[in-house]
C-alpha cells in the first residue's frame, strides 16, 4: 500500500508513504541544515497521532512549512489507505 | 475544508497539470505569485502574473495556459523543444534581476525534474533566509503585502508613465504631418506650436496614473466610471491651465484614458477578454446612451451624415486600431506615416469634417490619401503643402495613432493575454 501527496513546488513537498516491516522516515530538504529537526518532529507526531507504525515516509521538501507537512502527510496517509 | 487546505489542494492540481502537460511538452515554464497570506487571488497577484507575461513572447511563439485555482493565478508556457537547463539559468537571472522577481516563482519543468533554485531566497523584508523568517513568523502579513503593493505600484506607474511620453513624443516627432503640429511646422493650428505640445502632455500624464491606479483597484467599474470621468475632466482642466486655454490632447485623454483603463481592469483581476473588449465596454458605459441632440458641430454630423466621430471609434471597441496595429511594424518615420495615413482614410472624424467645409470635399481628400504613394517624397510633399493651404488637420487620426504606438510597445512588456494560446 502507497500513498503519495503534495509537489516539489516553492514552498512545498511531496511525501511518499508505504506500508513496511518497520517504521523509517527519509527527510530531504533544502533547508534540512536549518530545519531536520522540526520537519522530523512533525512527521513523527502526525504518524502518533493517527497510530501509523510499520510505513516508510520519504519526505521531499522544498520549503514547507509544518502545517504543509502535516497536511501532505494526513493525505498521503489517506491515499495509501485507499490504495489496495 | 479550511482556506489552507483549499490552498494545498489547488497547488497539488496545478502540479498534476503540468504533469499531464508534460506528455505533449518537452519543457513547461510555470509562473506564480510568491503572495503570503490566505487570499492567493488577490489583485496584486495578477498584477505580478501579468508582468512576467513578457516570458511568453522571450520565448518565441510558445503555447500558453493561463488559469487559476485557490493558490492563486498561474502561467504556464509550454516549449516542445528546447535546452531547459538554458532556460532555467535565463528565468534565474530574471527572478535576480526583474523589479519585481523577488515577488514571483518562475519554475521550469522537464520530463524528469523539477529545476529548483539553488540559491536559498531571502526574505523580502529583511537579510534573513526567506524560510526561517516564516517558519517564525518574524513579519506581519499586512507588512509582507504592503511592501509587495508599493513595489507593483511602482513598477506598473513607471512602465506606464514611460510608455504613454514614448507613445505621444512618437506622434508629435512625425513630420511631415498634414497639418498637425510637428517639431518644425505648427501646421493648420496657428495657436499651437510644438513646445506648447510637450507642456500640454507633462501635465496630463499624472491623470494617466490616477486612472490606472483605479482600474487596478476597482471591484466595479460601474461604480468607479463617475470616478474615473472626474480624473478625465481633471486632466483636461490641467491642461488647459499649462495651454492657456488651447484644447492640445482632449481626444487623447478620452482615448487613452479609456484604452488605459482597460488595461488596469484587465491585469488587475483573471480576465481573458481583450483590451479592446474591455474598452468597449467601459467606453459604453461612459456614453452608451448618448443622445447626439446638441447643437455641437459632432451631434450635427451624426444627424447629418450619420458619423460618430471619436466616440464612434470608442465605441466600436477600436476597431480600426485593431487593424492598424499591424501595419505598424516598427517605430520607423515610414511605417508611423503608413498607420497615420490608414487613419485618416478609415476613420470618422468630425474635426477633419469641419475644417474639409463640405462632406463632399470630406471624401474628396479621403480619396487624395488613398492614391497617395508615400514612397514618392514630391508626392508627399505637395499633399502636405495641400493640406497646410486648406487648414486641414486630423486630430483624430493623430490621436489613434499615440494609441497604436502605445499598444504596439506595450505589448513588449506586457502581454493581452488569453485563456490559452496553441
Amino acid at each position: 500500500m502507497k500513498g503519495i501527496a503534495g509537489s516539489k513546488e516553492s514552498n512545498d513537498c511531496l511525501i511518499t508513504i508505504e506500508s513496511a516491516n518497520s517504521t523509517t522516515i527519509e527527510i530531504n530538504s533544502i533547508v534540512g541544515a536549518f530545519f531536520y529537526d522540526q520537519i522530523m518532529e512533525t512527521v513523527k507526531e502526525t504518524l502518533a497521532e493517527n497510530n501509523i507504525t510499520n510505513v516508510k515516509v520519504i519526505v521531499d521538501d522544498k520549503g514547507a512549512l509544518d502545517y504543509t507537512i502535516k497536511s501532505r502527510l494526513l493525505t498521503a496517509i489517506e491515499r495509501m489507505k485507499e490504495d489496495v | 475544508m479550511d482556506f489552507k487546505e483549499e490552498i494545498l489542494k489547488g497547488r497539488e492540481e496545478r502540479a498534476k497539470l503540468i504533469n499531464d502537460y508534460l506528455k505533449d511538452y518537452s519543457v513547461i515554464i510555470s509562473i506564480t505569485a510568491n503572495m503570503p497570506g490566505g487570499d492567493k487571488n488577490i489583485y496584486l497577484s495578477y498584477l505580478l502574473i501579468n508582468a512576467f507575461s513578457f516570458l511568453v513572447n522571450e520565448t518565441a511563439n510558445s503555447d500558453y495556459f493561463y488559469s487559476f485555482n485557490q493558490d492563486g493565478p498561474f502561467l504556464l508556457i509550454f516549449k516542445k523543444n528546447g535546452n531547459s537547463d538554458k532556460l532555467k539559468k535565463q528565468m534565474i537571472l530574471i527572478e535576480e534581476n526583474h523589479e519585481l522577481g523577488r515577488f514571483i516563482d518562475i519554475d521550469v519543468y522537464d520530463k524528469y525534474n523539477l529545476y529548483f533554485r539553488e540559491n536559498k531566497r531571502k526574505c523580502m523584508l529583511c537579510n534573513d533566509l526567506a524560510i526561517r523568517c516564516m517558519r517564525n513568523k518574524k513579519h506581519k502579513e499586512e507588512e509582507l503585502i504592503s511592501h509587495i503593493e508599493k513595489n507593483v505600484f511602482d513598477f506598473y506607474s513607471k512602465k506606464f508613465e514611460e510608455l504613454i511620453d514614448f507613445s505621444i513624443m512618437g506622434e508629435l516627432n512625425l513630420h511631415p504631418k498634414f497639418g498637425l503640429v510637428t517639431p518644425f511646422s505648427s501646421g493648420s493650428h496657428k495657436d499651437m506650436n510644438y513646445d506648447l505640445m510637450i507642456k500640454a502632455k507633462e501635465a496630463i500624464i499624472p491623470y494617466y496614473i490616477k486612472i490606472l491606479r483605479q482600474t487596478l483597484i476597482t471591484t466595479n467599474l460601474d461604480k468607479d466610471i463617475n470616478h474615473l470621468k472626474d480624473i478625465g475632466i481633471q486632466a483636461e482642466k490641467a491642461m488647459l491651465q499649462v495651454t492657456g486655454d488651447i484644447n492640445a490632447y482632449k481626444g487623447l485623454i478620452y482615448n487613452l484614458g479609456l484604452l488605459i483603463s482597460a488595461y488596469g481592469y484587465k491585469i488587475s483581476r483573471y480576465e481573458v477578454r481583450s483590451v479592446y473588449e474591455i474598452s468597449k465596454q467601459i467606453a459604453n458605459r461612459l456614453h452608451g446612451d448618448y443622445n447626439y441632440e446638441s447643437n455641437s458641430y459632432g451631434d450635427q454630423a451624426y444627424r447629418n451624415y450619420k458619423i460618430r466621430g471619436v466616440r464612434g471609434e470608442a465605441l466600436s471597441g477600436f476597431v480600426n486600431v485593431q487593424k492598424a496595429i499591424h501595419l505598424l511594424k516598427d517605430f520607423s518615420q515610414e511605417n508611423l506615416l503608413i498607420t497615420l495615413i490608414y487613419y485618416i482614410i478609415n476613420i470618422e472624424d468630425t474635426s477633419f469634417l469641419k475644417r474639409s467645409v463640405s462632406y463632399n470635399k470630406y471624401q474628396d481628400i479621403k480619396r487624395k490619401f488613398k492614391e497617395l504613394n508615400i514612397k514618392n517624397k514630391a508626392e508627399l510633399e505637395k499633399l502636405n503643402k495641400f493640406c497646410l493651404d486648406n487648414n486641414l488637420s486630423f486630430g483624430g487620426s493623430a490621436d489613434l495613432l499615440v494609441l497604436s504606438i502605445f499598444i504596439k510597445k506595450l505589448n513588449h512588456y506586457l502581454v493581452d493575454l488569453k485563456e490559452k494560446k496553441y
